[in-house]
């Protein structure tokens, strides 16, 4: 017959392990208690018999008679023992026939062994003292441990009994406990089916009580959140990236359509075509750039690796743009400044600084200014390009490093738009952060930590 | 007709008896088309080679830094070499 499901769970598991534990501690409990109350009671009974002993053994012979008479008459439960013998052994007074054989005559208290019953057949432990009195007779005061084995048969009943309920008690709060558990995953098993299933709006059951299964399953809660977000911007960017390759085909298929109609002459049809690979060269660059991030993105670093002086790319930047910032009537002025090198692939390095000068120099309107300059920061390089241009605020800081995502105001300016999004990605692949400010204009940087070997 | 000669040592270049004065990438650049000539070369081919730069520039970085080298290697009383094949790219040609 297969077992209950719940007494396969942990739970009722670790509940019987604390049964067995707790009837370990009883038992152990009871020894303690059984010992500690024989040690003691043994001692009680010593003391009594010794001193017995030797008051009886100071007395004359007639008190002490007298003595042990009233002594053995005065014990209704038949617990003491006493006799007076002659030096040769022979019984004067008492009820003890002999002087028990494996006592001792030197006045310590000791078990010993003395018959019992009518016919004395039975023998009973019993704690005794014998001492030699003055006028040579053997005196015998002995008295019985039966207590010890009454008390520890009442307590360990007493233990026993509260035993049971404890037991009973361990075994149901684990069983509950287990349902209870199974309950909760079971529920819990549901939601992440339904996830499993595509509802990603489906949470994991919380109950509101702070215990670790909800913490748990918050935690799991705020993980689905994270991943709902993503997927919806994956699907964002999709739809982004579909519009903006849209966009520019749709042109060249309305030009291509108009120049079939209208073009009379070869210059005119070589017009229209040479328009049309201009179009279509915009789309290719959307998905050569598209293709390019996720050539970066999947990058391992190390392969092409070395030591990066900074002052170099970015002096060798300055002078690749200061044509087209010439052309634009923008100013470029750059400023490079003392720092070490940096471990880093220089081409892809090189494409970061450009990507923001090129996008500096493009968003900068005419008269304006872009400054690209190296700084030596407290522990970390820093590549800043500032311009005079519209800048960014606040909330669209974030937003902007995301694939295709152009400020608005910079909509009607031509670019494909996945700059950041590549400096980004190369950024990433270094360990280097872009960080974007806000100021008058746009102001970008890499920032490069520093780490060690690298200032040498 | 000459093509300009490019002394690769001492990075200077001449158009007949003219010297022409040329920015190191503008070197480079004419270097580069040089050992290409009556080859058409595409924008995408000549940043990769002469810039090795693989990403596509959101600005005409190709054709500013063409313009810059064609004023001086054409001058306006000369016959042209570097010539714009539209929708592209350039090519350098020996005047006929």
């Amino acid at each position: 017959m297969p077992l209950p499901e719940f007494v396969r769970t942990t739970t009722f598991r670790w509940a019987l392990a604390v049964a067995g534990v707790f009837v370990i501690y009883v038992m152990l409990l009871f020894g303690a208690i059984y010992w500690q109350t024989e040690r003691y009671l043994t001692s009680r009974s010593d003391a009594v018999v010794t001193m017995q002993a030797q008051v009886f053994g100071a007395a004359s012979i007639e008190e002490r008679l007298i003595a042990i008479e009233q002594l053995l008459g005065q014990d209704p439960r038949g617990v003491q023992h006493a006799g007076l013998f002659t030096a040769d052994g022979q019984r004067i007074a008492g009820n003890l026939e002999h002087i028990p054989k494996d006592l001792k005559i030197d006045g310590h208290a000791q078990r010993a062994l003395v018959p019992v019953g009518p016919n004395g057949g039975e023998r009973q432990a019993v704690r005794a003292v014998a001492r030699t009195l003055p006028d040579g007779h053997v005196l015998v005061i002995g008295r019985s441990v039966d207590e010890i084995v009454q008390i520890s048969e009442i307590v360990g009943g007493t233990l026993g009994l509260g035993l049971v309920p404890a037991l009973f008690l361990c075994v149901a709060a684990g069983v509950l406990l287990s349902i209870r558990a199974q309950q909760r995953v079971a529920d819990v098993n549901q939601s992440v089916q339904r996830i499993v299933a595509g509802d990603l709006r489906q949470r994991l059951p919380t109950r509101g009580v702070d215990d670790p299964f909800d913490r748990l399953a918050t935690v799991v809660n705020e993980m689905l959140d994270r991943i709902e977000t993503l997927i919806h911007q994956i699907g964002g960017v999709g739809d982004d990236i579909a519009h903006d390759l849209r966009t520019p085909l749709t042109r060249v298929r309305m030009g291509m359509e108009r120049g079939r109609a209208h073009a009379r002459t070869v210059e005119e049809s070589q017009a229209v075509i040479d328009r049309a690979i201009l179009g279509l060269d915009r789309s290719l660059a959307i998905v050569t750039a598209l293709l390019r991030i996720a050539e970066i993105e999947h990058t391992r670093r190390l392969a092409g690796f070395s030591e990066v002086a900074l002052a170099d790319l970015v002096r060798e930047v300055g002078d690749l743009y200061e044509p087209i910032a010439e052309e634009k009537k923008v100013a470029l002025r750059v400023h490079v400044g003392d720092t070490p090198t940096v471990h880093g692939d220089r081409d892809l390095l090189l494409e970061a600084i450009a990507n923001l000068v090129d996008n500096a120099v493009k968003f900068t309107p005419q008269g304006g200014q872009v400054q690209l300059a190296l700084l030596d920061g407290t522990g970390e390089s820093i590549v800043r390009v500032s311009d005079t241009g519209p800048g960014i605020s606040e909330e669209e800081r974030d937003v902007v490093v995301r694939r295709f995502y152009r400020s608005d105001r910079s909509r009607q300016t031509k670019g494909v738009g996945l700059g950041l999004s590549l400096v980004a990605a190369i950024l990433k692949l270094h360990g280097f952060r872009l960080a974007i400010k806000s100021g008058p204009g746009f102001v970008v940087e890499i920032v490069c930590p520093r780490t060690h070997g690298e200032s040498a | 007709m000459l093509i300009p000669e490019l002394d690769l040592i001492a990075r200077t270049a001449k158009r007949g008896d003219r010297s022409i004065d040329l920015l190191p990438r503008e070197f480079r650049l004419l270097e580069y088309m040089m050992q290409r000539k009556d080859q058409v070369l595409t924008r995408a081919m000549l940043l990769e080679e002469v810039w090795k730069y693989k990403f596509v520039p959101q600005t005409n970085l190709v054709d500013v830094h063409m313009g810059r080298l064609r004023r001086k290697v054409d001058e306006s009383d000369e016959p042209p070499m570097i010539h714009n094949v539209r929708g592209v790219g350039f090519v350098l040609r020996a005047p006929a």
